[in-house]
């Protein structure tokens, strides 16, 4: 059996000690290891972060810990999770129940539906107090457990329902309710994916200040470098079920050694890395109902050799650290397979920069744009009021440019897009495209401009219609422009704009559903290049993608921009694509633009106060091999 | 031509249903995601077991189905009575009436009559019947004659059973297999069609069949009715009544909803509140009342235009259509309903946008896109409403304001046998008939409604 | 709230007014009084004065909406639709055919329908919901399985077989109680026992499986593993979390049928012989009389659309984010 860090564990002060979990789920295409052999330990006070991305079991792994598992599909099938000395797998589901909530428990990732809508969030709060006394007491020490998350006015707050709440705010009564028995372990589930960065800003920095004073032991489940930067005290990678790597944080970051820790580390996207290619890891996650015989990052790895495919790597253990990988097996092995530096090839690709163009006139130019929705209200439903959801916002895009919409949600960027689609017809204002105004035009007179400028959206499962084959997704369009004539050119065309974003032609006879998430969201592409646009409005396309497939994705984007000559407005919330693909920035707040210029200026030197606050709240990652503190967007994808 | 065919409203409504069946099942086949949730259908033993049923019940109401005239005799003209093929298949149950009221498996009438003896001095007795047991000597015979009866009929279904089992499982061995290990395999179960199922429903619906077939030209199985007319036979003709109520109302109101939903939640403005006004209102007054005002008024029309109306079967058909457009319209507000929310939730998912985006008409993202993603609802509607509607039947013609009284539905045959409730003894068998008949028909459709919901609704695939 | 509350109420005028042109459409276009008057006279012996007569005698014989020969503001008020169907927005029923006053044989009538109708309902709701609830603590288990089953069969029998099938085995087989009639004070209590049982029971199967649907729906949902996750024992899960959600989608269904009870069952109240609005109704249609099928129409739209407005309210109690402006 595999020891994992056992080891290390062996202290008195080990708060949870996780031996050779195994969970797997029963579907009709067969058994799912979803968790297959997980061993870690965390000690008091201390910060463990379990990284991966979606799919990887980490999220199992938590609801493993407390017997959540959903059944009757999932079952635990092996292993020991001892807290303290009571090793709680053995527990029968009674006994269970005191142990939730009271020694473990946890924040899960979705503050709005975690909460049940109907009770008031001091009741709910209430329920996780140990053997309350008296109704006095309880709402006191509920009060408290509010003011120590930070919530202000705590006492009005007690009779209040979660809708009343904001998102951050709900995350704190998630967390007040979490330590209100003061537990011996905290499990945070991507306590702060569903946020803003600033909002993530203060969670994480109320975690910390919380985990100070209490001493909890925290296992900190998350796919976020930043928020791992920010937060752990050890890291553990989770992928395709197992731990590959662990080590200290300050180890880690400075020299990841698994060759996926490193290529999730060059994945990212940054300022250094503009103009060039971003490091992908290529093809998939593999599928979990098979029997390994090997490696199983081996058909993404750059070094893989014939022994990662003959044989299952073993759990190799240092000094506080451990990885599974051939390359360190046996050490001496090492230095001959030694991974390309990281450093050299950021270096060498951190001067590439693309020369800037003249600033023409604007392919798009937005002047004044106004969306409001009516407030209606009293007996005859009059209009009382407007939500400004964009107000007075201007900006013109050259042609051949990208400009970056930058702001956080309810901002209003993704409403500016809309408007300038004439997807929602603005209250006022126009939207001129290469000097012709949108805003003016009937629905009809919009039709055949509308091939020039197309739109990307952000959720790859609901942006392709489940119902039609990928060939009739991709012709709708140019059948309802009429460009090709007949269907023979058009299933040509549609089978090159595939092998253009790099899918093979049989994918037309195939639905939207037989695709991963990064491949659907080029399907989106091709779609919108169908009609050969200018202009493509991308609505955040990579913010519902893991960090390497957004890589791949945003690597697909700069080319089509470069062969193409492409137009784009990018809105997205997320700074490190901005620096890695914007030629300028503009920086919207509450339905207005705060800030606009180069991406370089902006972004290096904000002048107004939000900006400044956005960039600082950004999780700063110290990149390997580089001291240098770069700020990277904390939210690259979600689990 | 010796016969002459008759198209009634209902049998034209009835084909162009089975050819939209076939189209879809069509359609089905080659769309994976239609086709991945019926093989999970498919997979579910209780709910082949009803779909096995359901066909049977099926096959009577389409052989009811097609109308024709026969050509009379001596003259070069046809027949006034418009019969079915069900009624020529039913030919001796349909024209042996006794006089009244007769068990089940009775050889004597059910009350008693005056008869006049051969010595000139009369006295009550209960009389034989015409034709319930007309070929027995004395009613000592009765018992035995039965049972030999039953057990031929047994027999025979067993051997046919054996038979075409037999075949069937020759035709699916697996190369290689020997038919002995086809056999097995059989046996074994644990295929991924449950033929095991679908195999004993049909045998037990053989032996009801071959029982039927041997007993019933001697005997009325089920008794005979107020009027003496085979309560065996009444159950088979209420069987298209039933279905006709449960498929056509469907049929009918399903353009409307499906139209009126999805435009109401795809256009919104005075298009939306136009559609809502429509369905608020009509589904405001109470389903029964507004089908009792409708019918009401159906009533008085016929009754003072009988020019138009001039066949018994034809006046009832007519009832019959316009009792399922009726029904049509107070169901069709909830699906309407239903769609519009649906769309309203469609229409704001990206694809929609993107359509939009690419310069795609209303009507083409209403056809393409919105028809095919609201389709599961109307799917999961409509089978859940076909028992509903079968079971409005029966309280509506009980209530006066179903088909029409000529014509054989189980409601007409408990609000008939209702009436003799308080009888002493009982006559219960018409209620039993009608119980069974009904019973078995929506409890198929309950069940295969269930595996299909299950199977589409995307709420429930946890 | 208030504003609501006009605003709904005015919101009803253009609907009612919707179900009145449609009932007047269908009973004086369709088919003039003429027609109706032969059905009620019978069809064979009918003379023209007769059918004036008739008519005359019922307001049938004024025009249908306006009136030529009447002079200012009667040429509207002196025809059919004014009288037979804008008077019913006043709660003015009229006469009926027969001659009665309806406004006051509903008021007689009403009672008894409510004394089967709301004992059904409160009993009903109950015991489904508690069914439903006890599905739901065991689902996937073997008694959820049964359970389903036997819904699935219950809601297969017909609603008249139920009521012929508890007439025959409590008033016939056991002589339990009366089989039908209705008798007021405390003798009322033995008429109205079979119907309440009967009705509640001929409700089991399809309510107990659709409000489990609703309990395992919210059962599934984020809040729940929250709640487990806290140590919550599944009993305080299922009644604390998950019944006041799950009573959201099922208000939806109840509360929109509690003005509509006034009306009554049209089955139970004809099978068991009570005088009340149900009963009433089915002898109307089967004299044809249109005047009361007219007034019950009317009657039935206001009633739902009274409770589609309670429903509203209804949501505030159970749901903290319905806000009603």
């Amino acid at each position: 059996m595999e020891r994992g860090t056992r080891s290390r564990g062996a202290g008195n002060d080990t708060v949870l000690r996780v031996e050779n979990l195994k969970t797997y789920f029963d579907t009709p295409e067969g058994t799912v290891r979803a968790v297959d052999g997980v061993s870690f330990a965390i000690r008091r006070g201390e910060t463990l972060a379990l990284l991966g991305e979606s799919g990887c079991g980490k999220s199992i792994t938590a609801l493993s810990l407390l017997q959540l598992v959903p059944e009757p599909a999932g079952r635990i099938v092996a292993g020991e999770v001892w807290l303290g000395d009571q090793d709680v797998l053995a527990l029968s589901e009674r006994d269970m129940r005191r142990v939730r909530g009271r020694r473990m428990a946890t924040i899960f990732q979705e503050p709005q539906t975690s909460l049940n809508p109907v009770l008031t969030v001091g009741l709910q709060i209430r329920e996780a107090l140990p053997d309350v006394a008296d109704e006095r007491a309880a709402r006191r020490r509920v009060i408290e457990l509010l003011e120590s998350v930070g919530i202000p006015q705590a006492p009005e707050r007690y009779d209040a329902y979660p809708h009343q709440l904001s998102g951050g705010m709900k995350q704190r009564v998630m967390i007040a309710m979490a330590l209100a028995a003061e537990p011996e372990l905290l499990i945070a589930d991507e306590p702060t994916t569903a946020l803003d960065v600033t909002t993530q800003a203060q969670i994480l920095k109320l975690l910390k200040e919380l985990q100070r004073q209490t001493g909890t032991a925290v296992l900190l489940i998350t796919h976020d470098l930043g928020v791992v930067a920010e937060m752990a005290d050890q890291v553990a990678v989770m992928y395709a079920g197992q731990i590959v790597e662990f080590a200290s944080r300050a180890a880690f970051f400075r020299e990841p050694r698994h060759p996926y820790s490193q290529k999730l580390f060059r994945s990212l996207p940054n300022r250094l890395k503009r103009g060039v290619s971003l490091d992908v890891i290529a093809g998939a996650v593999p599928r979990l109902d098979q029997e390994f015989r090997g490696c199983r990052f081996l058909e993404r790895c750059d070094f893989a050799w014939d022994r990662c495919r003959a044989e299952v790597p073993r759990w190799l253990e240092g000094a506080d650290k451990g990885v599974r990988c051939h390359l360190y097996d046996p050490p001496a092995d090492r230095a001959a397979r030694e991974p390309g530096s990281l450093a050299n090839a950021v270096a060498s690709e951190g001067t590439a920069r693309r020369a800037t163009p003249e600033r023409s006139r604007g392919l798009l130019e937005v002047k004044n744009l106004k969306v409001y929705f009516p407030v209606q209200r009293g007996l005859l439903q009059r209009v009382v009021d407007y939500v400004r959801a964009v107000d007075e916002v201007s900006f013109s895009v050259p042609a051949g440019r990208t400009l970056a919409l930058v702001g956080e949600s309810g901002s209003g960027k993704t409403t500016v897009g809309k408007g300038i689609l004439q997807l929602i017809r603005p209250t006022a204002g126009e939207v001129l495209f290469d000097g012709q105004a949108l805003t003016r035009l009937s629905e009809r007179e919009l039709r055949p401009l509308r091939r020039q400028f197309q739109v990307i959206f952000q959720d790859p499962y609901s942006s392709l219609d489940p119902r039609m084959q990928v060939g009739e997704i991709l012709e709708e369009g140019m059948r309802a422009q009429r460009l090709l004539g007949d269907a023979r050119a058009r299933s040509k065309r549609a089978a090159e704009l595939l092998a253009q974003v790099g899918l093979p032609a049989s994918a037309r006879h195939r639905y939207p559903h037989e695709f991963s998430g990064g491949q659907r969201q080029r399907i989106s592409i091709a779609r919108a290049l169908a009609v050969e646009p200018r202009l493509i409005v991308c609505d955040e396309p990579t913010s519902a993608l893991d960090v390497s497939v957004q890589a791949q994705v945003l690597n697909l984007l700069r080319r089509l921009q470069e062969e193409l000559g492409l137009t784009y407005l990018f809105i997205t919330h997320n700074l490190g694509v901005v620096e890695y693909l914007a030629d300028e920035v503009a920086v919207m707040y509450r339905g207005r633009i705060v800030e606009q210029g180069g991406a370089e200026e902006v972004l290096t030197r904000p002048q107004h106060s939000y900006t400044q606050a956005l960039l600082a709240a950004v999780p700063k990652i110290e990149l390997p091999a580089e001291r240098t503190a770069l700020p990277v967007s904390g939210r690259d994808g979600r689990a | 031509m010796p016969i002459q065919f008759v198209f009634l409203w209902t049998d034209a409504l009835i084909y162009v249903l089975l050819a939209v069946v076939s189209v879809f099942v069509v359609y089905a086949v080659r769309h994976e995601h239609l086709r991945a949730p019926w093989s999970q259908v498919a997979r579910r033993p209780l709910a082949m077991g009803a779909l096995v049923v359901l066909l049977a019940y099926v096959a009577i109401g389409l052989l009811d189905s097609v109308h024709y005239r026969e050509r009379l005799a001596k003259q070069d003209q046809y027949a006034a009575e418009v019969k079915s093929l069900l009624d020529t298949l039913l030919q001796p149950l349909r024209t042996r009436t006794e006089r009244t009221y007769s068990a089940p498996f009775a050889i004597h009438a059910f009350t008693s009559e005056t008869v006049d003896k051969p010595d000139g001095t009369r006295e009550r007795a209960y009389p034989r019947l015409k034709y319930g047991g007309a070929h027995l000597a004395t009613a000592d015979e009765r018992a035995g004659d039965i049972g030999r009866r039953t057990a031929r009929a047994l027999g025979t279904a067993v051997l046919v059973w054996l038979l075409a089992l037999g075949v069937f499982v020759y035709w699916r061995r697996l190369p290689g297999d020997d038919y002995r290990a086809a056999v097995m395999r059989f046996i074994r179960g644990g295929e991924r069609i449950p033929w095991r199922t679908i195999w004993a429903t049909t045998g037990v619906l053989l032996l009801v069949l071959s029982c039927g077939v041997y007993l019933s030209p001697y005997y009325h199985v089920l008794g005979t009715d107020q009027v003496g007319i085979d309560v065996l036979y009444k159950s088979l003709k209420s069987v298209r009544t039933g279905l006709v109520i449960g498929t056509l109302t469907t049929l009918v109101m399903l353009p409307f909803a499906l139209v009126f939903g999805v435009a109401a939640g795809y256009f919104r403005g005075w298009i939306d509140d136009v559609i809502q006004y429509t369905y608020t209102t009509l589904s405001s007054i109470p389903g029964v009342l507004l089908i009792a005002a409708a019918i009401l008024s159906l009533q008085v029309y016929m009754a003072t235009h009988p020019e138009s109306f001039d066949n018994v079967v034809v006046r009832a058909d007519t009832r019959l259509l316009f009792l399922c457009a009726i029904l049509g319209v107070t169901s069709w507000t909830s699906l309407c309903r239903l769609l519009r929310g649906e769309t309203l939730k469609l229409r704001e998912l990206d694809y929609i946008g993107a359509a939009r985006a690419l310069g795609v008409t209303s009507a083409r993202i209403m056809t393409r896109h919105l028809f095919p993603n609201v389709m599961h609802v109307v799917l999961i509607t409509v089978v859940l409403d076909f028992s509903g509607l079968v079971l409005a039947e029966a309280v509506l013609s009980y209530v006066g304001v179903g088909v029409d009284p000529s014509m054989e539905s189980w409601g007409n045959m408990i609000n008939g046998a209702r009436l003799e409730m308080a009888r002493e003894p009982m006559v219960w068998w018409t209620l039993a008939a009608a119980f069974v008949f009904m019973f078995g028909l929506v409890l198929a459709a309950n069940l295969f409604a269930d595996a299909v919901r299950d199977a589409f609704d995307p709420r429930l695939r946890r | 709230m208030l504003a609501y509350l006009i605003r709904r109420l005015l919101y009803a005028v253009p609907i009612l007014l919707g179900v009145n042109l449609l009932t007047f459409a269908l009973f004086f276009f369709v088919n003039s009084p003429d027609d109706m008057a032969r059905i009620q006279l019978g069809v064979k012996r009918v003379t023209p004065e007769a059918i004036a007569q008739w008519k005359a005698e019922r307001g049938y014989d004024k025009p249908l909406v306006y009136n030529d020969k009447a002079a200012g503001l009667q040429r509207v008020t002196d025809t059919i639709f004014y009288r037979h169907s804008l008077r019913l927005f006043a709660f003015d029923f009229g006469r009926s055919d027969e001659g009665r006053d309806i406004g006051y044989d509903i008021r007689q009538r009403m009672w008894p329908s409510l004394a089967i109708a709301l004992p059904t309902f409160l009993v009903g709701v109950l015991a489904y919901v508690t069914f439903a609830l006890i599905l739901a603590f065991f689902r996937g288990m073997y008694l959820d399985t049964v359970g389903v089953v036997v819904c699935v069969i219950l809601m297969s029998v017909s609603a008249l077989f139920y009521v012929i099938g508890g007439q025959y085995l409590a008033s016939k087989l056991l002589h339990l109680v009366p089989i039908s009639g209705y008798g007021g004070g405390v003798d009322a209590f033995k008429f109205i026992v079979l119907p309440v049982v009967i009705g509640v029971v001929s409700g089991i199967g399809g309510n107990t499986r659709l409000y489990r649907t609703f309990f395992l729906e919210e059962i599934g949902k984020d809040y729940v593993r929250t709640a487990r996750a806290k140590g919550l024992s599944e009993a305080r899960v299922l009644f604390r979390h998950v019944l006041k959600n799950a009573l959201i989608p099922i208000l939806t269904g109840v509360v929109v049928v509690i003005p509509l009870l006034f009306i009554g069952s049209l089955i139970m109240e004809s099978f068991f012989g009570i005088p009340g609005l149900g009963s009433y109704t089915i002898d109307a249609i089967n004299s044809q009389d249109f005047a009361i099928v007219r007034a019950m129409v009317f009657l039935g739209s206001v009633l739902y659309i009274v409770g589609l407005i309670l429903t509203d309210f209804s949501y505030t109690l159970v749901d903290p984010r319905v806000r009603l402006s």
